[in-house]
C-alpha cells in the first residue's frame, strides 16, 4: 500500500526573510527583496538588481552556529534553512525512523572557487579549495551539521533541482524506502552565474516582470529552502502537525534545446500533465499555480502556452513569486514549495508583482494582488531548468 | 530484498579499451602518469562530426557510451535517462571562469556557460533521442552513480517493463588535474606504481563513461541481475564498516562463502584505503578479490567501471587475471560483490548475480 507523503516542517532563508514567518510577512505585504547588489563583488553592481541576502558570509556563519571550517555561502544558507525545517518538524533524534537527506544546488562551491581561482592561476595558493567545489559538498556539510548519517544524495538539474529533490523524497517515502526525508536546495549569487546569464542577455536591469508583454528578463536571487517529508505512518505515530500533503509530481524533458524552451511548451506540458495524473485529482480542482515565471521572453511564453494546453480557458489564479525573490536557481523549486504551502495553510493566493500588460499572443493575466481568505486546496508549482528539465509538484491541503 | 532489476545492455568508455566488446582485458594500458585519459579515437565515429565538434569531452563520452549501451540492449527508446557525475562539466565551467577572470567580467561568450550545468550529458542524450521522458542527474561525490541506480530501481519497482538508461560519467580535464594535484590528491611523479604500501599517497585520476540499460524484464542479452546495493556514509571505524557489510549480506540472503568474487575499490591512497584494505585482508581473505582502479583510475563514478567489469565477468564467464589481487581463484563467478569507496567517506556495496 503506497504511503501518503506529508510535509511536517519547512525552513527558508531568502532575500525576503531569514525564516518562514519573515518570508510570510513579506509575501502578504508585497514586499519584494530585489535590490542593488551590495555583498557580491562584481563589476555589475550598478547594472543589475538581485534578490541578495544582505548578510556577509561571516554574519551567516554566526547565524548558522556551525563551527566547521571553509564553509561556502551555499552550505551556510543551507544549514540555516535546514535547521529551521528540522526544528518545526520537531525531530528529536534520527534513530526512530529511516531518515534521509536530499539536497540540490547548481552553483555549489563555485562561489568560493571563483574567488580563489585567480590566485591559484598565479601560483600564489594551492588548489585545496577544490575540496568545496563539487555539488555534494554543501550536502555533506549540512548532513554532518544536523547529524543525518545515511541515505544522503544531491541532485543537480539546473533550475528544477530542488523540485526534483522533493519529488525523489516523496517517491522514497511512497515506496516505503524511507519514513522521513529532508529535501530541498541551496544556491547563492556568484559572479559565475551573473556573468553567465548576462552573456545570454536574459537579465533585466530593472525589476523583472513575469508574464508581462514588455518583460526583459530575470533577476537572479539566492536562497535555501527545505521541507521535512514524513510518511503517513510516521506522522500518526508521533501525532505531528501537518503542513500539507505532497499530492502529485511529474518530471519530463523538453528535448528541444540546451537552454531555450520549446515554443509549444512540450516539457512543461508533460510535467504538469504527469503531476496532475499522479495526484489523482481533477485539473479543475487546482486553485493556484505558482509558475516558474522567470520573466524571460522565452520561458513565460513557453510556460503560458503549456498552461493553456493543460487548463484550456480555465487557467486558475497564477503568479510567479520570482518577482519577490528573484530566480534562486536550484533553490527555486523548494522556495516556491514553501510559498505554495504557505498559500494553502494561510488561505491565500500570491501576487505576481510588476505586471502591467498581458502577453498579447497569450492573453493570460496573472494575479495582480494578494487574495486572502481563499480556500486553497491544491497548488501546482512549476520549475523548469536548462537542459530541458521540467518539473511540476502538486501540494494538497491535509 | 529489492525488486528484480537486470542489466540488459552496457556501454563503457574508459582509459582501457572497454568500448570494444571483444577486448575484455586483452591488452591492458599501464598507467605511467598519475592520471589516465580516455583516448577519443576509440569512439571517434559514433557521433556525427558536425554534432561532436561542439561537444565537450564529457558530453561526447556520455553520448557515445549511452548509444552503444542502447544498441547492445536492442532498444531504441528509453523510459528514463539518469546520470551520475561528481565533478560535472568542469572543462567548460573552468573555461568560462577563466574567461571571466581574464576579461574582468566583460565580453564573456555564453558558449561554455551553456554546457556547464551538471545535467548537460543527460540533457544532450535526451536531445539526441528526442526523448521527453524522466531525466535526472545526481551529483554527490562517490554516491553519484549509486543514487542514479537507486532511482532506476524505484522506477522499475513501479513498472517492471520500464527500460531505464543509467550511467556514470566523469571527465578529468587538465584544469581539474592541476587543482587536485596541487591539493595533494594525486600520486607524485615517480610514485605511480606504489599502490600497496601503507605509506603510498595519492591516487591515479581516471575518467570515462559507463552506461547500463536496466529493466525489470530480463532480455535475451541480459548480463546479470543487480540483487542489492547499499551506500554507507563516513563509517567511523572498521568495525562499523564490517557490520554494515554483514548486514548487507544478510539482507541479501547470501553467505559470505557464496560470494565468488569481490571487486574492491582500493585507490592506491593509503589513507583512503585503510579501512578497505583491513577488511580485504581479514573479512574477505577467503574470497577471490580484484582491484581495478590502477587501470581505470579513481573518480567519483569509478564504481560504474567496476559494475561493467562484474557484469561482463558474469556474462562471459571470464576472470580478468590482471585485476586479481589474491591467490584465491574461482572459475566462473555467479555472485560478485563490489565493495567501493571514494575518499574514505562514500562507501558502497553492490551485489550482482548471474540470471
Amino acid at each position: 500500500m503506497p504511503q501518503k507523503v506529508f510535509v511536517t516542517g519547512m525552513g527558508i532563508i531568502s532575500s525576503i526573510g531569514n525564516n518562514c514567518p519573515q518570508n510570510f510577512q513579506s509575501l502578504i505585504q508585497s514586499a519584494h527583496g530585489i535590490s542593488d547588489i551590495e555583498i557580491l563583488e562584481t563589476v555589475y553592481r550598478k547594472k543589475y538588481k538581485a534578490g541578495e541576502i544582505k548578510f556577509t558570509n561571516k554574519q551567516l556563519e554566526e547565524m548558522s552556529d556551525c563551527n566547521q571550517d571553509n564553509l561556502t555561502r551555499t552550505s551556510l544558507l543551507g544549514m540555516i534553512a535546514a535547521k529551521e525545517a528540522m526544528f518545526h518538524a520537531q525531530i528529536k533524534n534520527f534513530t526512530d525512523a529511516k531518515t534521509g537527506f536530499i539536497s540540490s544546488t547548481t552553483v555549489a562551491g563555485m562561489c568560493r572557487t571563483e574567488i580563489m581561482y585567480p590566485d591559484f592561476l598565479q601560483s600564489k595558493i594551492n588548489g585545496s579549495f577544490i575540496k568545496t567545489n563539487d555539488c555534494g559538498d554543501s550536502t555533506e556539510c549540512i548532513a554532518d551539521f544536523l547529524g543525518i548519517k545515511n541515505n544522503i544524495t544531491t541532485i543537480s538539474t539546473a533550475c528544477s533541482s530542488s523540485a526534483n529533490a522533493i519529488m525523489l523524497g516523496s517517491r522514497l517515502i511512497k515506496n516505503g524506502k524511507l519514513n522521513r526525508v529532508l529535501v530541498g536546495g541551496t544556491d547563492v549569487l556568484s559572479r559565475f552565474t551573473l556573468n553567465g546569464f548576462n552573456s545570454l542577455q536574459i537579465l533585466d536591469e530593472n525589476w523583472c516582470k513575469p508574464f508581462d508583454e514588455n518583460r526583459k528578463g530575470l533577476n537572479l536571487g539566492e536562497a535555501a529552502a527545505y521541507l521535512v517529508l514524513e510518511s503517513e505512518e510516521q506522522v500518526m505515530k508521533a501525532e505531528k502537525k501537518i503542513f500539507c500533503e505532497i499530492k502529485g509530481y511529474g518530471n519530463a524533458n523538453d528535448a528541444y534545446h540546451q537552454t531555450a524552451s520549446s515554443p509549444e511548451g512540450t516539457g512543461a506540458f508533460l510535467a504538469m500533465q504527469e503531476a496532475i495524473r499522479s495526484s489523482g485529482i481533477n485539473v479543475a480542482e487546482i486553485n493556484y499555480v505558482n509558475a516558474h515565471g522567470t520573466g524571460t521572453n522565452n520561458n513565460d511564453m513557453s510556460e503560458g502556452v503549456a498552461l493553456k494546453k493543460i487548463f484550456g480557458e480555465n487557467i486558475p489564479a497564477f503568479s510567479s513569486t520570482k518577482s519577490f525573490t528573484g530566480h534562486t536557481l536550484a533553490a527555486a523549486g523548494a522556495v516556491e514549495a514553501v510559498f505554495s504551502i504557505l498559500a494553502i495553510t494561510n488561505g491565500m493566493v500570491l501576487p505576481n508583482l510588476n505586471f502591467s500588460d498581458t502577453i498579447s499572443a497569450l492573453n493570460i493575466v496573472p494575479e495582480r494582488k494578494l487574495s486572502q481568505h481563499v480556500d486553497v486546496k491544491y497548488v501546482l508549482s512549476n520549475s523548469f531548468g536548462f537542459g530541458g528539465n521540467c518539473s511540476s509538484l502538486i501540494f494538497g491541503k491535509a | 530484498m529489492r525488486n528484480a532489476v537486470y542489466i540488459n545492455g552496457t556501454g563503457c568508455i574508459s582509459a582501457q579499451n572497454t568500448f570494444d566488446r571483444n577486448w575484455f582485458f586483452g591488452e591492458v594500458q599501464i598507467p605511467g602518469k598519475n592520471y589516465l585519459h580516455v583516448n577519443e579515437d576509440s569512439f571517434k565515429n559514433v557521433i556525427p562530426a558536425n554534432q561532436s565538434r561542439r561537444m565537450s569531452k564529457i558530453v561526447k563520452m556520455g553520448i557515445a557510451s549511452a548509444m552503444s549501451c542502447m544498441k547492445d540492449a536492442g532498444v531504441e527508446n528509453v523510459d528514463a535517462i539518469i546520470t551520475g557525475t561528481g565533478i560535472g562539466c568542469f572543462e567548460d565551467s573552468e573555461k568560462f571562469l577563466r574567461s571571466m577572470i581574464e576579461n574582468d567580467e566583460k565580453l564573456v561568450s555564453p558558449a561554455t556557460f551553456i554546457q556547464s550545468t551538471h545535467n548537460t550529458v543527460a540533457a544532450q542524450i535526451a536531445l539526441l533521442l528526442k526523448c521527453n521522458a524522466y531525466n535526472f542527474t545526481y551529483t554527490h561525490f562517490g554516491f553519484s552513480f549509486e543514487s542514479s541506480m537507486q532511482d532506476a530501481f524505484l522506477q522499475i519497482e513501479d513498472d517492471k517493463n520500464k527500460n531505464i538508461l543509467v550511467g556514470g560519467v566523469e571527465e578529468m580535464p587538465r584544469s581539474y588535474l592541476n587543482l587536485i594535484e596541487s591539493a595533494g590528491w594525486l600520486k607524485k611523479e615517480g610514485e605511480v606504481e606504489n599502490n600497496n604500501s601503507n605509506t603510498s599517497q595519492g591516487v591515479i585520476a581516471g575518467e570515462g563513461s559507463s552506461f547500463f540499460l536496466l529493466s525489470g524484464i530480463k532480455s535475451a542479452s541480459a548480463y546479470a541481475q543487480i540483487k542489492n546495493f547499499k551506500t554507507i556514509y563516513k563509517p567511523s571505524d572498521v568495525a562499523e564498516l564490517q557490520s554494515e557489510i554483514e548486514k548487507f549480506l544478510s539482507d541479501s540472503t547470501i553467505q559470505l562463502s557464496d560470494i565468488d568474487a569481490v571487486i574492491t575499490g582500493l585507490s592506491g591512497d593509503a589513507a583512503a584505503d585503510k579501512k578497505s584494505k583491513f577488511i580485504s585482508e581479514s573479512y574477505f581473505k577467503d574470497n577471490m578479490q580484484l582491484s581495478f582502479k590502477n587501470y581505470f583510475g579513481e573518480c567519483p563514478v569509478a564504481v560504474s567501471f567496476a559494475l561493467w567489469i562484474a557484469a561482463n565477468m558474469i556474462k562471459k564467464k571470464e576472470i580478468p587475471e590482471v585485476l586479481c589481487i589474491n591467490k584465491v581463484k574461482h572459475k566462473a563467478p555467479a555472485n560478485i560483490l563490489i565493495f567501493n569507496q571514494y575518499r574514505d567517506k562514500n562507501y558502497s556495496l553492490i551485489l550482482l548475480s548471474a540470471c
